[in-house]
Order: structure tokens, then sequence, then C-alpha cells
């Protein structure tokens, strides 16, 4: 916990304090980072949030009809992407396939003494490691989980006008008018804080990272097992904050 | 101490020492900017150093710059030619209760070529991350450029750093960049180069390991001597005062150590570059060093000019370089300090920093 509250405020230093002192951080790798952490994580991306939107109008459709509600399933499919599952199930594929990397990674320069390299260059391995990838993520994971959002409420669609009633229109009048903005704001803020997360825990686990490849694989799982866990809880809290204690 | 630091705001003159016109023109180039340098310092806040006697004449004086362009600054350093380098003062490092290096003290002058030897697990590692500010000492202290290093704050000594290269024992290169970029790291971080320029450096460096046209290759197309001959190139790419090599020519075929050793040596020539070499390798240490010193027991066993060691009565010497199986020398590391090892711990960063645990024996 120690080296990871150091971790941070190291990156904060980078970030804000750094750059009025003339240390700026390039560009070039922020961009770089983007695109290994969210263009390419887009397919996945948009596969799980379509099953997930064609999960979702079934299950909905399923419970509905008994009840004749089925005019309902966009609301419930909009609002349930929005707010939780857009922001949880996307942070999952990123904490999966980007998290693990970067853990690995870092994990991996730092048996091979390549962050000692970098220490002894007078680069600072936050700044020139940590940074872009922190600032990467906490742009990407909103734009995927946006991305992710239309994808699942296209399946959604799909479900409602091949297997229902609905025509295109009434599907996207009644799911607009079932949400509103702070739905979409709320995942947002979810996803920035996931992002932070996600990233912080898999650099510090790379960066610790003790002993040769068992230590990198450890190291590995340890991060993937404590993104989740941290994701999960701060979910619950942030929705407490959102639309319960509110 | 004679050292003269000015800070200066812009442009920079190459080093100049010994003949008369080279003499004044560096004199004038170093009182524009001791102008410009104390104005500038004034206002960073920075502190200038002490102006040398008047008395000493300026041919007795190895005029030096080195660079820190991400601060808009440059240093001119005018050190005695025998000044000296590195300080090792009563160096102790314990891990538990053992102690790795015990008492240990040398001094490294300007133009010298220091080989440290010794044993497996004998502390020479150790010694050298101590040297470069890696690690932190249980007692005792290291100075490099006169400047005590071991309760310098992580911004501090990489200010420090950016006079050295460090040639590591795998080569250390970065995996995600080519053979190129990793060479051109240092000076993409630290100057201000145009990409041109850099190129061209590249180009040169990697021509004086051999490597010419390897540029584009990822470390894992080359063999592990050209690893570690990039690793040097990288090392000298913003011309470092001080060269530290851990092992530079283990795993390079016997061509290829004696074009290190003849880089080390012609780096070393005329004071230009100091060296700090540990190595295993006694032809090419006999035939770099101007001065060796062989570790043992966490102190110095040994310590001379290669002649010195040579003729040493010292049988752990003379077993050491001769390669003997018998001899006062173990032959097996106990597990006891084998673990102590595994746990060389080196300095965290400055302030909100986190902490590395290296592994290294």
């Amino acid at each position: 916990m120690k080296n990871y509250i150091q971790l941070n405020l190291s990156l904060l230093y980078w970030i804000l304090i750094a750059p009025f002192t003339g240390q700026f951080f390039k560009i070039g790798p922020i961009f770089r980072q983007m695109v290994f952490i969210g263009v390419r994580a887009a397919p996945m991306v948009a596969l799980t949030a379509f099953s997930v939107g064609v999960t979702l109008a079934m299950q909905a459709a399923h419970s509905l009809e008994s009840l004749g509600a089925e005019m309902y399933i966009p609301d419930l499919v909009m609002i349930t992407l929005l707010r939780e599952m857009g922001p949880v199930l996307i942070a999952v594929i990123v904490i999966g396939r980007s998290g693990s990397a970067v853990a690995a990674e870092l994990g991996t320069m730092k048996v091979s003494e390549e962050i000692e390299a970098l220490e002894v260059m007078a680069i600072n391995p936050v700044q020139y490691l940590v940074v872009p990838r922190f600032l990467a993520m906490l742009v990407m994971l909103p734009a995927l989980t946006i991305f992710g959002n239309y994808i699942g409420i296209l399946g959604g669609w799909a479900v409602c006008t091949f297997a229902l009633d609905f025509n295109t229109a009434g599907y996207i009048l009644r799911a607009l008018e079932s949400a509103d903005t702070w739905d979409l704001y709320s995942g947002m803020i979810k996803s920035v804080v996931f992002a932070w997360i996600i990233i912080t825990i898999s650099c510090n686990a790379g960066l610790n990272v003790e002993g040769g490849a068992e230590g990198v694989g450890q190291a590995t799982t340890a991060s993937v097992v404590q993104a989740l866990l941290a994701m999960l809880v701060m979910n619950a809290v942030l929705t407490g904050i959102f639309f319960f204690a509110a | 101490m004679t050292e003269l630091e000015l800070l200066g705001s812009a442009g920079c003159q190459p080093a100049v020492a010994g003949s008369l016109p080279a003499t004044l023109c560096a004199s004038t180039t170093l009182l524009m900017n001791v102008t410009l340098g104390l104005f500038s310092a004034g206002c960073r806040k920075q502190q200038a150093g002490s102006l040398c006697s008047p008395e000493i004449p300026l041919s007795a004086f190895d005029l030096r710059h080195s660079f820190d362009l991400r601060h808009s600054s440059f240093v001119i350093l005018i050190m005695p030619a025998d000044a000296t380098i590195i300080e090792v003062n009563n160096l102790v490092r314990r891990f538990g209760d053992r102690a790795v290096l015990d008492g240990i003290s040398f001094n490294v002058h300007r133009g010298e070529t220091l080989v440290i030897m010794g044993g497996s697990g004998c502390g020479k590692s150790t010694m050298l991350r101590h040297m470069i500010g890696s690690m932190r000492p249980t007692a005792g202290s290291v100075r490099l450029f006169g400047e005590e290093i071991t309760g310098m704050k992580e911004l501090e000594i990489e200010r420090v750093r950016l006079r050295f290269g460090m040639l590591f024992q795998s080569g250390a290169l970065l995996a995600s960049l080519t053979v190129g970029e990793n060479v051109a790291l240092p000076l993409t971080q630290h100057t201000n180069k145009s990409p041109d320029e850099i190129e061209q450096i590249v180009k040169g460096k990697l021509e004086m390991v051999g490597l010419t046209g390897f540029e584009d290759l990822k470390p894992d197309e080359i063999s592990g001597g050209m690893k570690k001959r990039v690793g040097l190139a990288r090392a000298l790419a913003l011309d470092p005062e001080l060269l530290f090599s851990d092992e530079p020519t283990s795993g390079l075929d016997p061509i290829m150590t004696a074009v290190v050793d003849q880089l080390t040596l012609k780096l070393t020539q005329g004071r230009h570059m100091t060296a700090v070499v540990v190595s295993h390798d006694m032809t090419s240490a006999f035939r770099i060093a101007t001065r060796m010193i062989m570790l043992g027991h966490g102190s110095i066993v040994a310590e001379g000019t290669p002649d010195e060691i040579r003729n040493s009565p010292n049988p752990e010497v003379q077993q050491f370089i001769h390669g003997r199986a018998d001899g006062p020398i173990p032959l097996n590391v106990s597990q006891e300090e084998h673990k102590d090892l595994q746990h060389v711990r080196p300095r965290p960063f400055l302030g909100a920093r986190f902490r590395f645990h290296h592994k290294h024996t």
C-alpha cells in the first residue's frame, strides 16, 4: 500500500508540478499507449458490449413480456448500460487485456534491469513509463465506454427490431426518453475513476516485481485480481454516492 | 576543492585544455558565461560554486562542460587535471548481520581506468551500485565529482548522473526500442538536439562499437555481445566524463573484446574520460587498467598498478589472476551469504517515489 501511495503521489508530481519546472512529458508515447490501450481493444470491447446489449434486451423481454411492458425494454437496456454495465464490463475487458499487459511489460523491464538503466541515465521511470500509460488510460477508458455504450444499445436494437415488434425510430425515441445526461455522466465519472485504479495498480505491480519470470507472472495475476476487486468495490461506492445517497 | 561551476543560460563551447590559444579562447568564453551564468543562477536560485584561486594557472586545469538542457542550463567545470573524480570513504554495506562491504576506501582520479575485480559474490556489483547512487550505504560516503551522493535526493542525483554513463552486464537495452532509439534515448531526453543531429551522433557511436547499420534492429534481433556493445554506445551517447562498466567484455569474442578495450583506452587517453570497470576478464583487465582493486571478505585485498597486482605476493591475488581452482579463495558462497545478496535494496526515489527491490549477486 505504501508503494502504491508513493506511486500515486509521484504521478501527481510529474503531471501537475513537473511541467511548471520545465520537465514536460512527451506527447508521442502517450499516443502510442492510447493506440495500444484503446484502439486495439476496440474490437474486443465492441463484441462484449454487443453481447451485453443483446443479453439485456432478451432478459428484459422475457421478464417484461409477462407484465405486458415490452415497451420498456429500451429503457432498461439504455439505463443499465449507461449507468452500470457499460463502465464495469469495459473496465473488466481493459483490466484483462491492457492492465495485465502493462504489469507484465513493466515487470519484465524491472527484472531485465531496464528500469535501473533508465534511472542511471537520469530518466525517471515514473515520468518515462508510467505517465504516458496513465494519461492514455485516463482518456481511452472513458472513450471505450462511450463506444461500448453505443454498441450495446445497437445490440438491444437488434433484438427489439428483429425478434420483437419494435421499429427503429420507436426504439431510439424510447431509449432517449428514458435516460438523462446524468446517466451518461455518472458512467463517465466511473470510467475515469476505474482508469485511475486500473493503471496505477498495474504499474505498481509491474514496478515492484521481485524475482524472474515467476515474479512477473505473480505480479501480473496480482494486478488483475487487485484491479478487479478495487474496481468493483469502487463501483458500489460510486453507485451509492450517485444514485442512493443523493 | 578547486572547482568552478558556472551556470549559463545559452550556448556551449567545446571542452578545451592545454594550449595557449585554446586556453585564451576558453577564458573569453568563461568570462562571458560567468556573467550570464551568475545572472541565470541568481534568477533560478541555483548555487554557483566557488571561484578558483587566481594564482593557479589555467593550463593546470581541464575545462569541461556538461549539459542540462532540460533545465536550459549548462555547467562549465574547471578541475585540476589530476582531480579526484570518485572518493569512497569507509563504505560499509550490511545485509542483516553480514557486511558485504566493510569499511572500503579508495579514490579514482581523472583519466584513470580503475578495474575492480574479485570472486563471485564478493560485493563488486554492490560496490558499483553505491558508486552510481542506486544503493545507500549502511555507513560511509561516496563522493562523485566532489559531491556527496549518499544523502542526495533523487532529483539531485539525476543531475550527477548526467555526467556519467553506465554499461550494464546484460546491456539493459529497452526491448521496446530499436538499437538506434536506445542509443538516442539519453540525447532525446536530456538535450534539445535536432533529430538529424541525434541521428548523426547515434551513427557515430554505433560505428565506434562496430555496429554500423544496426540502427533499425530490435534488441531481441541481435546477439548478447552486440547488445553489450549497443549498451556501451548508449552509455557514451552524452560523452560522459566517467564511465562505469559492469563486465564489459563478458560474452564478447576475443576480437570484439580487443575492440572494446581499445575503445576504453582511447576514451581515457589524454585524461578525457575516467573509467571504473568491474571485470573477471583478466586479459582485458590488465590491458586497460591503470590501477586495480581486488575485493574479498568485504574489504580490499589488494590495490595497485597492473604490474603491482601481477607481482603481488598475496596468494588470493595470485589464485584469482591465474584462475587456479586450489587456493585460499573459497569455491562456494554459503547459502546464508547468497541469501543476503539476494536482498540488495537500492535507494527509493525522491519524496513521493516507489521502492525498487533489486536482486543482484
